[in-house]
């Protein structure tokens, strides 16, 4: 049964890396659900901060449109021409990733970072799953999922993205989250501390793989569409 | 909430920044936590300061009141290769204008708030060098030997941003400079200290496993900026 009243208690003491929420998780009847509907309330609750976030920092500073206007006759020379040109390419997509005058690419990421939360998370979990059972866990998929899902507590330091101009170091969050990853699954699997560490950083590894494949995708189909998606 | 549970005893502060042995046991994680987000707002609040202060007088924004500054300075000592790429009237009246620029909100509203996202950073960046440091620290402490858990080791060593508040005095001219080494340097023995105590490895193994993350991320530093610049340089060639 989904207990969201828990999930603070859990978060916190996630956070602390103490292993009360992940015994809790591994013992719920639906470990899997729970981590599920967890991920998406983070999910959500960051993406309504950052789109207060995106909304405040466009009201603090001056029109983009004007920013680019302002910039023309700046450069010297044929090559930082050529940088000039790159970057007024890439502008909306530094726009859409700062959140500056980008507030209907923020409604848009109000459904976006739930599923992608959920998404990350299924397969850090699906992949930590195969790796720990490789190296002995006993935990099943299930008690995995709901585990690993208290990785994301760290993402909650992303609800103070409201405030404009704060941000929040990825490798924090990315960090803070492998460390909690290793205290679930040494929970969930029964695993010694050094093995449940190799786990977690090589199911880290390799969705940092994928992301990165991903990018590269999304990049090369950037330059292939000539500069605008 | 109690605030106990969330900060070490003053008395525990003080004995660790004296690097006395007492001061690094019995401190939970939760209480290392509050006390780096704590001393991180602490030390940020005379810079936010000076920011509210600059970015209200320029009625703009914090970055836009910067590069307004950067501007003035710019035209009074223009440095010699950034005038080589460019035209330097050009690039000071083009930061002008941004500074000048209005936005829809009142120019003490956004110089308030963009001067607090600044304040918030402060504590935000002393968590990350504390739980990603630590991280390497501790691999380090592993492959030397060392037995100890997770969580005692950062809560001891969440005690090296006690002499970091000194960095909070950044603003004050000379002296703050002064006061922002020596709080580094303050911190890092405490850090080196914290790591002995907590690990019981040998001062000599203890001191390696925390300075090898340092040699590691500078090296990994200096192989980004190579990288950068070769991309530049061949991006340059091209044309």
């Amino acid at each position: 049964m989904l207990q969201p009243q828990n999930y603070p208690r859990f978060i916190g003491k996630a956070l602390l890396l103490e292993p009360d929420p992940f015994v809790e998780m591994v013992d719920d009847d639906n470990p899997w659900i729970e981590g599920l509907f967890l991920c998406a309330c983070i999910g959500v609750l960051v993406a309504v901060a950052q789109l207060v976030g995106s909304l405040l920092l466009t009201a603090s500073l001056p029109p983009s449109e004007a920013l680019l206007t302002l910039r023309q006759g700046t450069f010297n020379g044929e090559t930082l021409l050529e940088i000039e040109r790159t970057l007024r390419s890439v502008w909306p997509l530094l726009l859409a990733y700062s959140g500056y005058d980008s507030v209907l690419f923020r409604l848009l990421t109000l459904a976006t970072t739930p599923l992608g939360l959920i998404g990350q998370w299924l397969l850090f979990g699906l992949s930590s799953h195969l790796l720990a059972r490789a190296a002995g866990g006993q935990g099943s998929l299930g008690q995995t999922l709901g585990a690993v899902a208290l990785s994301n507590a760290p993402r909650l330091l992303y609800l103070l993205t409201f405030i404009p101009f704060v941000s929040v170091a990825s490798v924090l969050i990315h960090v803070w989250g492998v460390l909690i990853a290793y205290r679930g699954l040494e929970v969930a699997h029964e695993l010694p501390s050094g093995r449940a560490a190799l786990v977690s950083v090589g199911s880290w590894l390799l969705l940092l793989l994928v992301s990165s494949i991903a990018a590269i995708a999304f990049g090369a189909m950037f330059i292939f569409a000539g500069g605008s998606l | 909430m109690n605030l106990r549970n969330w900060l070490p005893t003053p008395q525990k502060m003080s004995d660790a920044v004296q690097l006395r042995a007492s001061g690094f046991s019995d401190t939970t994680m939760r209480q290392s936590l509050g006390m780096v987000f704590i001393l991180g707002l602490l030390a940020g609040f005379l810079p936010f300061l000076v920011n509210w202060e600059q970015a209200t007088s320029a009625g703009s924004a914090l970055p836009l009141a910067r590069l307004g500054a950067q501007a003035s300075l710019l035209q009074e000592a223009p440095l010699d290769y950034v005038s080589a790429f460019f035209d330097l009237v050009h690039l000071g009246e083009f930061f002008h204008l941004i500074a000048g620029l209005q936005q829809p909100l009142p120019g003490w509203f956004a110089a308030f708030l963009s001067a607090l996202g600044e304040w918030i950073n402060w504590p935000l960046r002393w968590l990350a060098v504390w739980i990603v440091y630590g991280a390497l620290v501790m691999a380090c402490n592993k492959a030397f030997g060392a037995t100890s858990r997770l969580q005692p080791f950062f809560a001891a060593t969440g005690f090296a941003a006690a002499p970091l508040l000194l960095i909070g005095l950044s603003p004050i001219p000379c002296l703050g400079r002064v006061s922002s080494v020596a709080g580094i340097i303050w911190a890092f023995i405490v850090y080196a200290r914290a790591n002995e105590e907590v690990t019981s490895l040998p001062r000599s193994r203890s001191l390696a496993a925390v300075l090898l993350p340092f040699l590691f991320i500078l090296i990994l530093s200096l192989l980004a900026v190579a990288l950068f610049v070769l991309l530049v340089f061949l991006f340059a060639g091209s044309f």
